[in-house]
C-alpha cells in the first residue's frame, strides 16, 4: 500500500463497499432476529439444514404413531369395558347355574333361573356387537355391520370375519405393528343351525354354552348336563380372563410406545430448535456489536472523504 | 545575432501549453466519475531548435521553451488483463449463485411449504385411512392430500422448467431461444465484438498519424472488460495500437474485423442451447463452443442450462424429482392394484363391500400420468387418478384375502402408509424422505461451495479493481496541485510576457 495512488474513486470504492459488507451482515441478523431461525437456505448451513429435514421426518412419524396409538387405546379401552361387563354375565350365569343345581330347586325355579340366563345371554350379544364411534369391533374387519344376528328364535349368529384373519392391524412405532382387535367369535361364540346340515346346530364358546344351558334349563332340566354346563363356563371364564389380560398388556405397552415416543419427541425438537432455532441472547447481542461497527464505519468513512485540498486553496 | 522578439514566442509557447495543460486538468475534473475513464496527463519536454551555437548568448535561444510531447493515459496492462480474468470468473460464479438461489427457493424444504411437507401429510393420511378404512372423511382426506402433493410435484416441477427455458430456451419450442438469457446475452456479446473492431480501425488510423486516441482506448478497454464478463477472452495487443480478441485458439476480433460471430442453437434435451462460433461468411468455426466457454456470464448459464452430472444444474433437480414421484407412484399403485376397493352394493344403499379378488377385479391405479396411464409418471405429469378422485371408495384399502364383507380392513391402506419407511430400489435404496433430504443437501452443498467462491471471486476483484482504480483514477489533490503549478507558470509566462513587451518598448521609445 505504501505510495499507492489514493484516487478519489478508489476512496468511494473502498469506501462503499466497507459500508455494503457492514449493512449486509446487519441485514442478516436483522433477518436472524426477524424470523427467530438460525438458517433459512440449505446452501447456508449444509448440516443444519440435513438435520433439520431428518428431524421433521422423525417428527412426522412420531406424530403417527402417537395418533395411531391414541386410536388404538381407545379402542382398545371399550373392548377392555366390554369384556368387564361380559366377565359380570359370566359369574352372574355361574351362580344362577349352581342356585339350579341346588336339591331344593324345583322345575318352576329351573324354568325362571333359565329366563335369567336368557336375559344374559341376550346382554352379551349386546356386549359383542358394541360400537367404537361407528365401528363394531367384535366383527373382525367386518366393522361395517353387527357382528352378532338373530337369525331364528333362540339363535344367536356370528357374521363378522370368518376367514380366520380377523385382526384389524395398526402401526406404532417404525415396522412395529399391533392386533387391536380379538374376533368376536372367539370371545363370544356363537349357536345356530347350519345352513349346509338343518337340523344340526353349530355352536361355540360362551354364546353356545349360554344358550344350551337355557335350552337345558327350561327343558330337560337334567341336572349332569346342567353340571357340565358349569365346567363349560368355567372355561369360558378362563378364556375371557386371557382375552382381558391381553388388552391389559396391550394396553400397558401402548403406553409404554406412547411414552418412548414422546420422549423421542422431546429430544428431537431439542436437536431441531438447536440447529433451527436463533440464540437470540447472542444473536441480539452481535446485532449491537454490528451497529457500533457500521456507525463506526459511517463515522470513519465521513471524515475520511471530506478533507479535500479544495477546503484550503 | 539574437532576436529580439524570441523571448516573447518562447513566453507565447509557455502560455498556451499551460493553458491546455490546465483544459487537460479540466477534462480529468469533469471525467473524474466517469466509468473506465483513464486519468490522462501532459508529457512535457524541452523543445530545442537543433542549432548548437558556439556563442553562449545565442546558446541561449537555441532553446526553445517546452512542449507538449504527448497526452498519455495511466494504465497499467498487467493489471487490465488480471482485472479481466477475475471478471470472468466473478460473473461466472455470480450467474451460477443467482440461479443456484431460484432453485433453492423453488425447492425451499426447510419450511413447510415443500414435498416433503406434503408427504408427510400424504402418509399420515394414509395411516389414518388405515385405522378407519370405513370413515368417508379419511377417504377423502386422502384424495386432499394426494392433490396437494401431486401438485407441489407438478409446480415445483414446472417453476423450474420455467426457469430452465428463461435461461437456455426448450428445445422443443425453438422459439423460446429468442428470448432466453442465453441468446440475449450472446446479441450482447456480437455486438459488443463488432464494436471492438470498429474501434479497432478508429484507433490504427489514429495511431498511424501519430496521435494518441485516448477517448476511443478507453471505450474499447470498457468493451473489453464488459466482454470479458460474459466470456473468457485472451487479449493481445498490437504495435498499430488494434487488439486481438481470442475465445481459446478462436480468433474472435483481429484487426478491423470481427472474425468469430456466435450463434445460438436449439439443441436436446440435456443442452437445450448450443453455441456456435462462425466467421464473417457463415461458415462453422467451432461447432459447440460449450467447453471453450467455461467461465463468464454465459458460461454459467450454459452450465446451468445443461445437464453436467458433476456441476449443479437445474436438469439434475428435474430429473431427481422425476425419479422421486415415479418411484412413489410405482410403490403405491403396485399396491393398490393387488388389493381390494370398496364397491356399492346394490348401487344407492350406502352399504359397501369389498371388490374381491384384484387379479379379477383389478383395483384403479392411485396416481397416473396427465393421461390417465402409468407409462410415463414423472413429477411434471403425476396426478391421482380420477377413478379414485370422483370416487373415494376406489382406494384399495383392504388386503386381497379378505373376504367381501370385511371392509373394515385397513391392512393394504397400512401398507401404503409403510411405503415410508420402504427402502426404494429406484430411489439408490433411499426411502423417499431420505431421498429428498439427499436432493437438498446435494443443492445445498453445491450451492454453498457457488457462494463461498463467489465471496473469493469478489474479495479478489475488488482488490484488482482497486489496483487499477488507485493507478488510472482521478485524484482530486493531484488535479488541483497540477492546476496551481500550472496557474503559476501561466502568470509566470505572462509576466516574461510582459517583461519582454516593456523591453522592446523601451527600445521603440528610445528610437522615437
Amino acid at each position: 500500500m505504501i505510495n499507492q495512488r489514493i484516487t478519489n474513486g478508489y476512496l468511494n470504492e473502498n469506501v462503499l463497499s466497507n459500508l455494503v459488507t457492514n449493512r449486509d451482515k446487519l441485514i442478516e441478523l436483522q433477518r436472524k432476529i426477524a424470523s427467530g431461525k438460525e438458517i433459512e437456505n440449505a446452501s447456508d448451513n449444509v448440516f443444519s439444514a440435513t438435520t433439520i429435514l431428518n428431524s421433521n421426518f422423525s417428527l412426522g412419524k412420531i406424530d403417527v404413531y402417537l395418533k395411531n396409538i391414541n386410536t388404538a387405546k381407545s379402542e382398545i379401552e371399550t373392548a377392555d369395558k366390554a369384556l368387564l361387563t361380559t366377565l359380570d354375565s359370566v359369574h352372574k350365569s355361574r351362580e344362577l347355574t349352581i342356585q339350579a343345581l341346588n336339591a331344593t330347586s324345583g322345575a318352576e325355579e329351573m324354568g325362571i333361573i333359565g329366563s335369567q340366563i336368557n336375559q344374559l345371554l341376550q346382554q352379551v350379544k349386546d356386549i359383542g356387537n358394541t360400537q367404537f364411534g361407528t365401528k363394531y369391533i367384535f366383527g373382525g374387519q367386518n366393522t361395517n355391520s353387527a357382528p352378532f344376528s338373530v337369525p331364528a328364535d333362540g339363535e344367536i349368529k356370528y357374521n363378522g370375519s370368518s376367514d380366520g384373519t380377523p385382526e384389524r392391524d395398526i402401526e406404532i412405532a417404525k415396522s412395529v405393528t399391533i392386533t387391536m382387535n380379538i374376533g368376536g367369535d372367539e370371545l363370544f361364540g356363537y349357536y345356530y343351525e347350519d345352513p349346509a346340515n338343518p337340523g344340526t346346530y353349530l355352536e361355540q364358546g360362551l354364546i353356545g354354552t349360554l344358550t344350551t344351558l337355557k335350552q337345558e334349563l327350561e327343558g330337560a332340566q337334567d341336572k349332569d348336563v346342567i353340571r357340565t354346563k358349569l365346567e363349560e363356563l368355567d372355561l369360558e371364564l378362563q378364556g375371557l380372563l386371557e382375552a382381558q389380560s391381553t388388552f391389559g398388556g396391550l394396553l400397558s405397552r401402548l403406553e409404554i410406545t406412547q411414552q418412548l415416543h414422546k420422549d423421542d419427541e422431546i429430544n428431537l425438537t431439542d436437536v431441531k430448535s438447536q440447529v433451527q432455532d436463533v440464540d437470540f441472547a447472542k444473536t441480539i447481542s452481535d446485532l449491537q456489536f454490528q451497529e457500533t461497527a457500521l456507525k463506526a464505519s459511517l463515522q470513519v468513512s465521513a471524515r475520511v472523504i471530506q478533507p479535500s485540498i479544495l477546503n484550503y486553496l | 545575432m539574437t532576436a529580439s522578439l524570441f523571448g516573447i514566442y518562447t513566453a507565447q509557447r509557455s502560455l498556451s501549453l499551460n493553458q491546455a495543460a490546465i483544459d487537460l486538468i479540466s477534462n480529468n475534473i469533469s471525467n473524474m466519475n466517469t466509468p473506465g475513464y483513464s486519468k490522462q496527463r501532459v508529457e512535457i519536454e524541452q523543445l530545442t531548435s537543433g542549432n548548437i551555437s558556439n556563442i553562449p548568448q545565442n546558446a541561449c535561444q537555441d532553446s526553445l521553451g517546452a512542449v507538449i510531447s504527448s497526452i498519455s493515459r495511466n494504465r497499467e496492462a498487467y493489471l487490465d488483463t488480471y482485472f479481466r480474468n477475475e471478471n470472468s470468473g466473478l460473473s461466472y460464479f455470480k450467474e451460477l449463485q443467482g440461479n443456484a438461489d431460484l432453485i433453492e427457493n423453488i425447492t425451499n424444504e426447510l419450511d413447510e411449504i415443500g414435498i416433503n411437507h406434503s408427504l408427510d401429510e400424504f402418509y399420515e393420511s394414509l395411516h389414518q385411512l388405515g385405522g378407519n378404512p370405513n370413515d368417508i372423511v379419511a377417504r377423502n382426506n386422502v384424495i386432499q392430500k394426494t392433490i396437494e402433493l401431486t401438485s407441489k410435484f407438478n409446480s415445483v416441477y414446472e417453476r423450474l422448467e420455467n426457469l430452465r427455458t428463461s435461461i437456455v430456451g426448450d428445445f422443443t419450442n425453438p422459439n423460446t431461444l429468442n428470448n432466453s438469457k442465453i441468446q440475449l446475452s450472446i446479441n450482447e456479446l456480437n455486438n459488443k465484438l463488432s464494436s471492438i473492431a470498429d474501434l479497432n480501425s478508429t484507433i490504427i488510423l489514429s495511431t498511424s498519424q501519430g496521435t494518441s486516441p485516448n477517448y476511443l482506448l478507453d471505450q474499447r478497454d470498457k468493451l473489453l472488460d464488459e466482454v470479458s464478463a460474459l466470456i473468457p477472452i485472451d487479449i493481445t495487443t498490437h504495435s498499430n495500437g488494434s487488439v486481438t480478441v481470442n475465445l481459446g485458439n478462436t480468433s474472435l476480433v483481429s484487426g478491423q474485423e470481427q472474425t468469430g460471430f456466435f450463434e445460438v442453437t436449439s439443441g436436446d434435451i440435456n443442452n437445450p442451447a448450443i453455441i456456435q462460433i462462425q466467421n464473417g461468411t457463415g461458415g462453422t468455426l467451432v461447432n459447440d463452443a460449450y467447453s471453450l466457454i467455461d467461465s463468464g456470464k454465459i458460461g454459467a448459464i450454459l452450465e446451468m442450462g445443461g445437464s453436467d452430472a458433476n456441476k449443479l444444474t437445474i436438469k439434475s433437480v428435474m430429473d431427481d424429482l422425476d425419479t422421486l414421484a415415479e418411484e412413489l407412484a410405482t410403490s403405491i399403485n403396485g399396491i393398490q392394484t393387488s388389493g381390494q376397493y370398496m364397491i356399492e352394493n346394490p348401487v344407492g344403499s350406502g352399504t359397501y363391500e369389498l371388490s374381491g379378488d384384484p387379479l379379477v377385479t383389478i383395483p384403479p391405479d392411485f396416481f397416473v400420468d396427465n393421461l390417465g396411464a402409468t407409462l410415463n409418471i414423472t413429477a411434471k405429469t403425476i396426478c391421482l387418478n380420477s377413478a379414485i378422485l370422483n370416487d373415494s371408495y376406489q382406494i384399495a384399502t383392504a388386503d386381497a384375502a379378505s373376504e367381501t364383507g370385511e371392509t373394515g380392513d385397513g391392512s393394504n391402506a397400512l401398507l401404503m402408509a409403510q411405503v415410508r419407511d420402504s427402502f426404494l430400489g429406484g430411489l439408490g435404496g433411499a426411502t423417499t424422505e431420505q431421498y429428498i433430504t439427499n436432493l437438498v443437501g446435494k443443492v445445498g452443498s453445491k450451492t454453498n461451495t457457488i457462494k463461498n467462491n463467489l465471496d473469493i471471486k469478489e474479495n479478489v476483484t475488488q482488490q484488482v479493481r482497486l489496483r487499477r482504480e488507485s493507478v488510472m483514477g482521478v485524484n482530486l489533490d493531484e488535479e488541483m496541485t497540477d492546476l496551481i503549478k500550472f496557474q503559476r507558470s501561466y502568470e509566470a509566462s505572462a509576466k516574461i510576457f510582459s517583461i519582454v513587451d516593456q523591453t522592446i518598448k523601451t527600445i521603440i521609445n528610445m528610437v522615437g
